[in-house]
């Protein structure tokens, strides 16, 4: 099986072959498609002009150095597929970034940091007359916890006397979502991955309270916005001439955006104790069986170099560390954000570059969304692990989120994925406070017997090690 | 004139012009507060007041002398 995360897209994307990427189709100027493992852009003739400003700009050869947008050169590529409406008129190709990943996966200071970058990169290029076109957490990826702008298309050209258009934009997806988490507490995750065109000024209106009124950024960004936007949503007027013919200057859309950094800067969540938060110091493991169990992933993880390693329930990230000894790039994902979030800034600090954390559940992992189901691809589809690590995940899969473990163990085999699993036994402390959650003889089939069969049916086990007294048993595996 | 493949909204491009308004006010009361502190003797008439990150150079604020002789807003911090 292809570890190459491009065989991968092409195939589960469901494009056309040779077409366009099918999450790149609302920007008439600029255009994605896949060949291989590379990456290209076509641009028609107005996105060139934009793309030769940009070329040329300071701003682009500084930001690419710092990592903070992709690498990208012009090409010579003939065959661009069909249907750019204003025709193709040249090729650009970009640098590759790890694993795709969507804003409905980041833990609130990843979109945060996000958001930032975008404006930052607004605010530079404001001094070279450019400016971004949209403005959406889907142009930007990470590479480990480092963000990177990929739509190098989104720079144009600086009209005089025009607003920023992606103003909007940048407040329903990026601006909203953040205030919601930050001054209610609620996850934006489910908002977002429930509507690609995230938090309108309307519905965050409604969600806020009149005390919320006073707190940074609501009456403007907000309350005030909702207001407009439902007075003029029926409206004929000609704003955009108005603006320009009042005059409308860059030093205002420069003022505006210098005003969202200092907001977004400044907004915080505070997760308080979840379940997961304080695992580390709560772990069921003695010193010795955690030493044990980090000899024996890091014993799996030398044998050979991996391209992608997937550390599911990967809590504090210990064993993704481990994995990132030699791999070229670890997905780390839980379900808990609070735990991601601070595992997150750890790595941010670290200036890691090889894991990237995600918030996701794995018995609920992100589906195909937007036009077609297509335009956000699923977890899965993203590119395929040829390692994974289920440490200590296994029981919550099973009893707390009702998978059976054969289904469970099949999905991983779909992946083509060796296997680093964790079996804790039903008389292991924390599977029995699991069960007792639950009716009596519950879960008969979760079990050693029933597990290593349903395992060995799937997998070839070529390592088993017992822990904890015999209540926690590793398996390394690789696919029959 | 361009249009942007996404629809800026009529309503946020207005909220963008009251934005820049209130930027632009905050900025002529710094320089009018300013004038009060020099005609108290409180301050040196060439002492200028800081201006913060948030603060426009809108067209109020040039015409009170924010900009060099080019016609260049004036760098800021």
């Amino acid at each position: 099986m292809s570890p190459s995360p491009s065989a991968e897209t092409a195939a589960a994307g469901g494009a056309a072959p040779g077409g366009f990427d099918p999450g790149s189709f609302r920007d008439w100027d600029s255009r994605v498609f896949l060949r291989g493992d590379r990456v290209f852009r076509a641009l028609s003739p107005d996105g060139l002009t934009d793309w030769e400003a940009l070329a040329s700009s300071r701003l682009f050869g500084e930001a690419v150095a710092e990592g903070k947008v992709v690498g990208t050169e012009r090409v010579e590529e003939a065959a661009v597929p069909e249907g750019l409406v204003h025709g193709s008129a040249a090729v650009l190709e970009h640098e590759r970034v790890p694993f795709v990943s969507y804003p409905y996966e980041w833990p609130f200071s990843m979109l945060r940091d996000a958001a930032l970058l975008q404006l930052e990169l607004l605010r530079r290029g404001l001094e070279e007359d450019l400016i971004l076109k949209d403005s959406t957490p889907y142009n930007v990826q990470w590479r480990g916890a480092k963000p990177v702008f990929v739509d190098v298309g989104s720079f144009e050209r600086f009209h005089p006397g025009e607003p920023w258009a992606a103003y909007r934009q940048f407040c329903l997806l990026f601006l909203n979502p953040l205030l919601l988490q930050a001054y209610k507490g609620v996850p934006y995750r489910p908002w977002l991955r429930g509507s690609l065109d995230g938090i309108s000024p309307t519905d965050l209106r409604r969600v806020l309270s009149f005390r919320d009124l006073f707190r940074r950024g609501v009456l403007t960004h907000v309350a005030l916005h909702a207001r407009l936007e439902r007075k003029h949503a029926e409206s004929r007027r000609d704003v955009k001439g108005e603006l320009k013919r009042a005059g409308f200057k860059k030093e205002l859309v420069v003022a505006n955006v210098r005003g969202l950094e200092k907001l977004v800067r400044r907004l915080d969540w505070e997760p308080g104790r979840t379940e997961w938060n304080a695992y580390g110091a709560t772990t069921s493991y003695t010193d010795a069986d955690a030493v044990r169990k980090e000899g024996f992933v890091r014993e799996v993880v030398h044998r050979r170099p991996r391209e992608l390693v997937w550390d599911i329930g990967c809590n504090e990230g210990r064993h993704s560390r481990i994995a990132a000894e030699n791999a070229r790039f670890v997905v780390s994902m839980d379900a808990d954000e609070a735990v991601v979030d601070r595992y997150y800034r750890e790595l941010a600090a670290e200036g890691s570059t090889s894991i990237l954390p995600l918030a996701v559940n794995v018995t609920d992992p992100s589906p195909g969304l937007g036009w077609r189901g297509l335009e956000r691809r699923p977890l899965d589809a993203r590119g395929r692990p040829d390692l994974t690590l289920c440490l200590a995940v296994l029981h919550h899969v099973a009893i707390s989120g009702n998978v059976p473990v054969p289904e469970f163990l099949s999905w991983l085999r779909e992946l083509g994925t060796e296997l680093v699993i964790e079996f804790p036994t039903r008389e292991d402390p924390r599977v029995a406070a699991l069960l007792a959650r639950k009716r009596e003889g519950a879960h008969p089939d979760y079990d050693l017997e029933p597990f290593e069969r349903a395992l060995g049916e799937r997998f070839q086990v070529d390592r088993r090690e017992e822990l904890a007294g015999g209540t926690r048993i590793l398996y390394a595996a690789r696919p029959r | 004139m361009k249009l942007a493949y996404i629809d800026p909204g009529s309503g946020s491009m207005i909220l963008q012009m009251i934005l820049g308004g209130l930027a632009a006010a905050a900025v002529f009361l710094k320089m009018f507060w300013h004038r009060v502190l020099v005609f108290l003797h409180l301050r040196k008439p060439d002492e200028r007041p800081a201006t913060t990150d948030g603060a426009a150079a809108g067209s109020p604020a040039s015409a009170n002398g924010t900009t060099d002789r080019s016609g260049e807003p004036v760098a800021k911090r």
